[in-house]
């Protein structure tokens, strides 16, 4: 921890050496502009003429004080704007009531204000000391000043490619996490989940996956601290102020060898100068269900039981002479009615902010109630921030940001991969059967734990509203981070910053299988059983940077910044699991009674440090050119291949600004960038070039009954490891039409990564099975465009757009020692034995993969035998089990190698997971004091694996007795039915994946919907509030697709090797909600 | 240079321009720059091999490691496979399965278990490779070394023996895996790897303790790795190698074993398996065995499945339970034939356990109830450690010693064309020990008829391996090297379709489906797909 100490001694000599500044030295502004002899409007600048003599003798005394106040077009003061004497590096800021006094060397120049979202204003200096100014709200985004890395940059200075979130658009959503806002939101950036369970992170991924086997999630660099193990949960939406994306390399390379999968800039909102402000914003309403799985009837399901084993289920449901029609009005139960429900959610945040030049303070809190759709599961999050920013000297600025967030993520998991299908929840809601053959049973059938007509040991399946009322699985993360800043300017365009950073996380798993759950009840070896793992992850950073910052003579600008920056992460794991717990009522307090089994203790530990340097250099904001490096040694990799360097470079070009391009009238603003560069991936298992010898519980050895300790080796250690490295090109074009109506960014970018840290498949020979390796090759190309246009702006009415659409190409170039194929497996079933994935040279990463659905085989493929059995005929294949066994009614599979035979060698691509684009289409309408956003987002050309079809459309290979069948089921092949599309009951064929369940996963979103009401500022000052607004919200309205699941957007086994697999899915609800913002 | 001149001016200036506070700050910044290099030296929360080896607890440590992938927790060896669905035979079908299953022939290369039963017998010799290129480095006593020196040998040994007997021709590497780039291998020819076998084992012969230096039997003696060699060698001198000198290696080494004296017949054959079940180490009779500990309940995960894979039906946890997933060919009870009984009853139980009223008690079969019963050598009511749902402590005997008596009397008929007086007394005193009757006394009604010739006495050997070893995981390896595995598969199928009762037709459906392929399992495509240097996949496959 010596870094930190050298960080709070830098600190300490700061504070030291300006403790003795003159803390008066500000308050030169004595003299009041008493002498103003006249005032006229000119432009909405009010300008106040002095008294020359008096002028003339000031300004050769010392210098000239001018003053004023600036306010909106709605006549509201502005805090905070910035004030710069042009060409000059003189600035000063406007007070809590808009007002600001500037000192001046003489009466000549031009005032420059500045704040964001409005538009620049430059008013000449002329005889007048008094300038009271309005200020436009901006309609342009060239104006904003964004956030990048290391610092901020106006967006028309930008030469990389940065996308930003409209952050009011964003907070319109009625969600629990700013991430489940962000789809759709900027182009490029992939932001998918799994399924809908509350609490759930979501996966980012922006411009396509680089990595094969390790994350692609980008670098969160929140409030300035760089980390990979960001959680989105921990923060609220409400205090975000922006967040910006960035995509290429020239943007991205300034964070090195952790830039490769993309930066995520999130900035949370600090104190501004004016009078304090509170505020509430709160929204409750409903989630619920959007689309229930269509199951069997009673009567289908007594009919597929007798059709499938009369003998066993004849006795059970034909007792007392009922007969299969007796069923056609029974009711039996919903196991979905059940087990969903309808969840209030409601979320409250409250925030007071406000400040003066030298203090600005923000603090902030809120609550997050999230219960989730399926009985007992939901997440809740408690939260609060502290912002302060002081300024102590003229020289000196410092500040600290804190942020603690408690979250509880609790109930069952459902997509969660369990050893057996069976344990699924949602296996036990589709699958548990709807009726008894016993009138009077049915109702009790929700009562009792196991199904009385089925062996408690055949599989999990128990009833699911019990297994979901008991299962016990919370979740808690309790995270602290701290920023702390100091800013020194070490002379009026140098200056230097030191922070330091704290991000502490205490996670705590805790399970307790209580003796009516899935995994703990009696017919489980382990009985009652639970566990807590508890995790602690220290994240320390201190980064140290020095900017110069210089507007040179002529319009040549230079903007220079170089830094060294250090971050230590430890992750300190421990926990134990107990089983066979003798006294359940306990809870987890009896697991102390129970038997000890694991109790796994780990220790993980990285360290990074880094140089960076960046130049940022224009010529009157026409050419632009960015050139950053970075160097990244990390602990993760071997001394000799420890450190890696990340250059980029970057230009564009504003060519508009020339000459020639005068004449042309509509358009505004015209800019090209092109940027090229290299950043890295880092994402490797903390210890991975070294090889690992282990005690496990596993590897011993008993002799005489007395149980042997046993050293292994569990991984292959690769002394060779070193960086993931991505290059990247990049062409944009900005353009802006039409008096700035019209804007659009459009990009195109390549990325290859090589030398990918693949977790590569060695062969079993070798004694492991994978290891790390510097290996293969991937590219991601694509096209990205964005359109914002401001349809129409009545005064009374205004409609805006913002569209954005990309467009990404994924390819593997190579693999593993031109390995030809890397196949995947996903456990969920009893296809452990098959891949559904493959990624190939010359194919995007993930494939789905399997045979290709031929129907079924119909009678015409026999031979009738004089004995009346049928015996395919020589010239039709089987379909990988044994010809004797085919009959009438089987799954057909296409030969493809037509060797007149199917097996593994028929195998081949069946779909493909990868969109071809996705996008989102944003429109704000405004009707006087209404406003109304509708939010829609898309993804287009994606195919899901639905496996729920396999298991609940007679697919699974082992026979299961009393399963109920999805609805689609009771369409399958008889003799008196002769489909094509689904195989008779137990004809589903050898357990291979087919194109029989990939399904086209397009979907067309009507994501958000948010009518807004906004009190008139009449009403508003006499109840003397500042804004109140209304509003109703809806989050995934309505949905257009293909796809007959739950929901197309699933991911339930997520990796970029398996993504769009669809496996007892955690249904994504619909939102309906009311609102309030209130500022007083 | 000139370029740089404005430059360097430039940036004089402004370092003349800074105050010297600032410049002390600077400095103090780069003296942390200097510092920090310890920040990328972290050390790992694990030991790692170069370090690890030190004393001679460090390497009965490793060893136990090397003796570990014989159970494989996740049941792929000893724990349950090599008793069960691996090894498919004439002696038992599985309960309900009769389609699309490894258990009835229907899989492929890609087949998990397949795969995993290949990278658990590699991990092995992985972790015996690493074990051999430490063990001279430690500085210990010669005689503790070299016997730990030899288990690792004839473990390593083993493993190839499993690889060649179950995969054919395999990649032999007799180095550990240092890196991951270290080259592939590809399969060497199969009379290499069982020279390499034997070795290996012939070396460890050398080292390993005597069985009278061990309270038990779980680590390999000298008369362990000689029946085991008697093993090997017979398998060489039968399919596919058919090295027929080898029968003479076999018969060598069976004989080391009875005239070392160590072993003996157990005269209660039942007492043999309630041993296992009692965690009781007879090391009389079994030779060798693989040392399963607990039930899963604890914090040592090595309990295997002995006795619930291949044990009675019960549903009483208190009993012991078993689904009963394991169920007996008429075959194999008629081989018995009539007199045979006691051996039979006890290793096909009569009888299941079934609970009515809460009650669970013995329920015994019909006469005609014959593809109802279940495997019954090892019990779990005779259980005495606590008793879990699916996992017991019980350990698997690889080797006994009537199964040396065989193969004494096997190789004895081989070597000299005809069976040798010394084959029938070997025969015969494993007969007469199921019979319950002195083994050095001649009785007609359990004795070898007398005055077969080698043919039939081969038949008759075949036949009584199979009632005396039967559920041990040898039928499936005998009637290979025996080159009559698929035939008598296939005849097995047609018999069940014609005689069996209709519930009972499915068990035909393993017989049936066998093919020539059968006799190895592929090689997995794990390892097809990564290493280039296999170019040829087993035959059928």
């Amino acid at each position: 921890m010596k870094f930190y100490f050298v960080f709070f001694c830098s600190a300490l000599i700061f504070s030291s050496a300006h403790a003795t500044n003159h803390p008066g030295q500000n308050l030169v502004l004595s003299k009041e502009s008493s002498s103003v002899k006249s005032v006229k409007s000119v432009e909405g600048v009010k300008i106040a003429h002095l008294n020359h003599h008096k002028i003339a003798g000031a300004a050769k005394a010392v210098a000239v004080y001018i003053s004023g106040v600036v306010k909106d077009n709605n006549g509201d003061v502005l805090p905070g704007v910035s004030i710069r004497l042009k060409g000059t590096n003189s600035v000063t800021q406007t007070n809590g009531e808009g007002a600001f006094k500037f000192s001046v060397p003489e009466l000549k120049g031009i005032l420059v204000f500045s704040y964001t979202g409005f538009v620049i204003k430059e008013v000449p200096i002329t005889t007048a000391v008094v300038y009271n100014v309005k200020l436009e709200p901006s309609t342009n985004v060239l104006d904003d000043v964004i956030v990048v890395g290391y610092g901020t940059a106006a967006r028309k200075d930008l030469t990389g490619s940065v996308g930003s979130a409209n952050i009011k658009d964003m907070t319109k959503a009625p969600v629990g996490t700013f991430t489940e806002a962000l789809a759709g939101r900027i182009a490029g950036v992939q932001v998918s989940s799994t399924d809908g369970q509350p609490g759930n992170e979501l996966n980012i991924v922006v411009r396509g996956n680089n990595s094969v086997t390790q994350e692609n999630a980008p670098l969160y660099v929140i409030d300035g601290f760089p980390t990979e193990l960001a959680s989105a949960n921990i923060i609220n939406s409400e205090e975000i102020e922006s967040i910006e994306v960035l995509k290429d390399a020239s943007a991205t390379a300034i964070y090195g060898a952790r830039g490769a999968n993309g930066v995520i800039l999130v900035t949370t909102k600090k104190g501004k100068i004016g009078a304090p402000q509170l505020s509430y914003d709160g929204w409750a309403g409903v989630n619920s269900i959007i689309k229930q799985q269509e199951v069997l009837s009673p009567y289908e399901f007594v009919k597929y039981q007798l059709e499938l084993d009369p003998v066993l289920y004849g006795p059970i449901y034909e007792k007392n002479g009922q007969t299969l029609e007796d069923y056609r009005n029974r009711k039996g139960v919903n196991w979905q009615d059940e087990i969903f429900r309808d969840a209030y959610v409601h979320n409250h945040s409250l925030s007071l902010r406000g400040g003066t030049e030298q203090t600005k303070y923000a603090i902030s809190g809120s609550l997050l109630e999230q219960p989730g759709i399926i009985i007992n599961s939901g997440f809740r999050r408690y939260q609060g921030r502290f912002v302060i920013d002081q300024t102590i000297s003229k020289k000196l600025k410092a500040g600290v940001n804190l942020n603690y967030s408690a979250t509880k993520k609790f109930g069952t998991v459902v997509a969660e991969s369990q050893t057996s299908p069976t344990a699924s929840l949602l296996y036990s809601a589709w699958g548990f059967r709807p009726i008894t053959g016993d009138i009077d049973f049915d109702d009790n059938l929700t009562e009792e734990l196991y199904d009385p007509d089925l062996s408690p040991t055949a599989d999990f399946r128990i009833n699911p509203l019990k297994a979901a009322q008991n299962e016990y699985k919370p979740l808690f993360n309790n995270t602290m981070v701290l920023n702390s800043y100091i800013d020194y300017k070490i002379l009026n365009n140098l200056s230097l910053r030191i922070t330091g950073g704290l991000n502490k996380s205490n996670i705590r798993q805790e399970i307790f299988n209580n003796s009516m759950s899935r995994l703990g009840n009696p017919n489980n070896n382990n009985k009652v059983n639970g566990s807590i793992n508890n995790t602690e992850i220290t994240n320390l950073l201190n980064e140290n940077t020095l900017t110069y910052n210089a507007k040179l003579k002529k319009g040549h600008s230079l903007k220079v910044l170089a830094g060294f920056t250090m971050q230590d992460v430890r992750s300190y794991s421990n926990g134990f699991t107990a089983i066979q717990i003798p006294n359940e009522s306990l809870g987890m307090v009896g697991l102390a009674e129970g038997q000890l089994t694991l109790a796994p203790v780990a220790d993980l530990k990285s360290g990074l440090l880094s140089y960076l340097g960046r130049i940022d250099y224009n010529y009157k904001s026409k050419y632009l050119v960015t050139v950053s490096f970075r160097s990244d040694g990390s602990s993760r990799f071997p001394k000799e291949s420890r450190w890696a360097y990340f250059p980029s470079g970057a230009f564009a070009w504003r060519f508009t600004d020339e000459p020639f391009m005068k004449g042309l009238d509509f358009l505004n603003d015209g800019k090209l960038r092109i940027g090229y560069g290299h950043t890295g991936n880092n994402r490797v298992s903390d210890y991975a070039s070294f090889t690992a010898l282990r005690m496990l519980s596993t590897s011993g050895y008993s002799t005489g009954n007395i149980p042997g300790k046993g050293m292994v080796p569990v991984n292959l250690g690769n002394t060779k490891l070193k960086w993931e490295t991505t290059v990247q090109s990049n062409v944009g074009i900005d353009l802006s039409f039409l008096k700035n109506r019209i804007s659009l960014t459009a990009d195109y970018y390549y990325k290859k990564t090589h030398d990918l840290l693949l977790n590569a498949t060695l062969a079993p020979s070798m004694g492991f099975l994978n290891a790390f390796k510097n290996v293969g090759k991937v590219s991601n190309s694509g096209i990205e465009l964005t359109v914002n246009t401001n349809n129409i702006s009545g005064n009374k009415f205004s409609w805006n757009s913002s569209f954005n659409i990309a467009f990404n190409r994924n390819k593997v170039l190579a693999l593993n020692d031109d390995e030809p194929s890397l196949l995947s497996r996903v456990t969920w079933g009893n296809f452990n034995n098959a891949f559904p994935y493959i990624a190939v040279p010359g194919k995007p990463i993930a494939q789905f993969y399997g045979m290709q659905f031929n129907g079924v085989y119909q009678y015409s493929d026999f031979d009738v035998q004089p004995n009346g059995s049928y015996v395919l005929k020589g010239n039709v294949p089987n379909n990988g089990n044994p010809r004797a066994n085919i009959l009438p009614g089987d799954i057909k599979f296409k030969d493809i190698n037509q060797d007149g035979q199917i097996d593994d060698r028929d195998l081949g691509v069946i779909g493909d997971p990868n969109p071809v684009h996705i996008g989102g289409f944003s429109n704000n309408f405004s009707y006087g004091n209404f406003d109304l956003n509708v939010f829609f987002q898309w993804s287009y050309g994606n195919d899901v694996l639905n496996a729920n079809r396999i298991e609940f459309e007679g697919g699974d290979p082992t026979q299961r007795n009393f399963l109920n069948m999805f609805a689609s089921f009771a369409d399958r092949w008889t003799p008196e039915n002769q489909t094509n599309n689904l195989y008779r009951l137990g004809g589903q064929g050898p357990a291979y994946y087919s194109s029989r369940t990939i399904e086209d996963g397009s979907f067309l979103r009507l994501k958000t919907v948010s009518l807004g009401y906004n009190l008139p500022s009449s009403v508003m000052k006499s109840i003397k509030m500042k804004s109140l607004r209304f509003s109703v919200s809806a989050q995934n309205l309505v949905t257009w697709t293909k796809y007959s699941g739950l929901d197309p957007e699933v991911s339930t086994r997520h990796s970029a090797l398996t993504p769009g697999f669809d496996w007892s899915p955690y249904p994504r609800p619909r939102s309906i909600t009311i609102g309030l913002n209130a500022s007083f | 240079m000139l370029v740089f001149k404005p430059i360097n001016r430039f940036i004089g200036k402004i370092i003349n321009r800074i105050e010297m506070k600032t410049k002390i700050l600077i400095l103090l910044v780069c003296i942390a720059m200097t510092s920090c290099s310890k920040l990328l030296d972290k050390e790992p929360d694990f030991v790692t091999p170069e370090t690890y080896f030190n004393t001679e607890e460090d390497l009965k440590n490793g060893l136990n490691g090397v003796y570990n992938r014989l159970i494989d927790p996740n049941g792929r060896m000893y724990g349950r496979g090599l008793f069960s669905y691996f090894v498919v035979s004439d002696e038992a079908f599985f309960k309900s399965i009769s389609i699309n299953n490894i258990r009835v022939m229907v899989m492929d290369a890609g087949h998990l278990d397949i795969g995993r039963l290949w990278e658990t017998l590699y991990e092995g010799v992985n972790r015996a490779n690493l074990l051999l290129e430490q063990v001279d480095q430690v500085d210990i006593d010669k005689t503790k070394r070299d016997v730990i020196k030899g288990e690792t040998l004839f473990l390593r040994g083993y493993y190839y023996y499993l690889l060649a007997d179950i995969f054919g021709s395999v990649p032999l590497k007799l180095t550990s895996t240092k890196s991951p780039n270290d080259a592939y291998l590809p399969r060497a020819p199969l009379a290499d790897v069982y020279a390499s076998v034997v070795k290996d084992m012939q070396q460890a012969e050398l080292l390993v303790a005597d069985i009278d230096d061990f309270s038990y039997n779980e680590r390999i003696s000298k008369t362990g790795v000689q029946a085991i060699l008697a093993r090997v060698f017979l398998k060489m001198a039968g399919a596919p190698l058919k090295d027929v000198n080898r029968y003479k290696d076999a018969l060598d080494y069976a004989d080391k074993v009875i005239i070392s004296k160590k072993h003996a017949l157990n005269l209660n054959y039942k007492q043999i398996f309630i041993n296992h079940t009692q965690d009781i180490n007879e090391k009389r009779e079994c030779i060798w065995e693989i040392g399963m500990y607990g039930n899963k309940v604890g914090n040592v995960d090595l309990a295997g499945s002995m006795g619930v894979e291949n044990g009675i039906e019960c549903p009483s946890e208190a009993i012991g339970f078993s689904g009963g997933a394991m169920k007996i060919t008429a075959k194999l009870f008629q081989l018995f034939g009539t007199s045979d009984t006691a051996r039979r009853n006890w290793s096909i139980a009569p009888y299941r356990f079934v609970t009515t009223a809460g009650n669970t008690l013995k329920s015994n079969w019909t006469a005609t109830q014959i593809y109802d019963r279940n495997p019954g050598k090892w019990r779990r009511e005779y259980e005495t450690g606590s008793k879990a749902r699916s996992f017991t402590s019980t350990n698997f005997p690889v080797i006994r010693y009537s199964d040396v008596l065989l193969m004494k009397a096997e190789a004895e008929n081989e070597v000299n064309n005809a069976p040798t007086p010394a084959a029938y007394d070997a025969v015969n005193k494993v007969r007469r020990r199921a019979y319950n009757k002195p083994l050095d006394k001649a009785d007609v009604l359990c004795d070898v008829p007398a005055g077969l010739d080698k043919l039939r006495f081969l038949a008759f050997i075949q036949d009584e391996r199979a009632r005396e070893l039967c559920f041990e995981g040898i039928r499936k390896h005998d009637l290979i090297r025996w080159d009559i595995y698929v035939k008598t598969m296939n005849d097995l199928g047609t018999s069940i379709t014609a005689t069996a009762p209709s519930a009972y037709k499915y068990a035909a459906n393993a017989g049936k489906n066998t093919t020539e392929r059968d006799v190895l399992f592929p090689i997995p495509t794990t390892e097809m797909t990564v290493n280039k240097q296999i170019t040829e996949q087993n035959y059928g496959w």
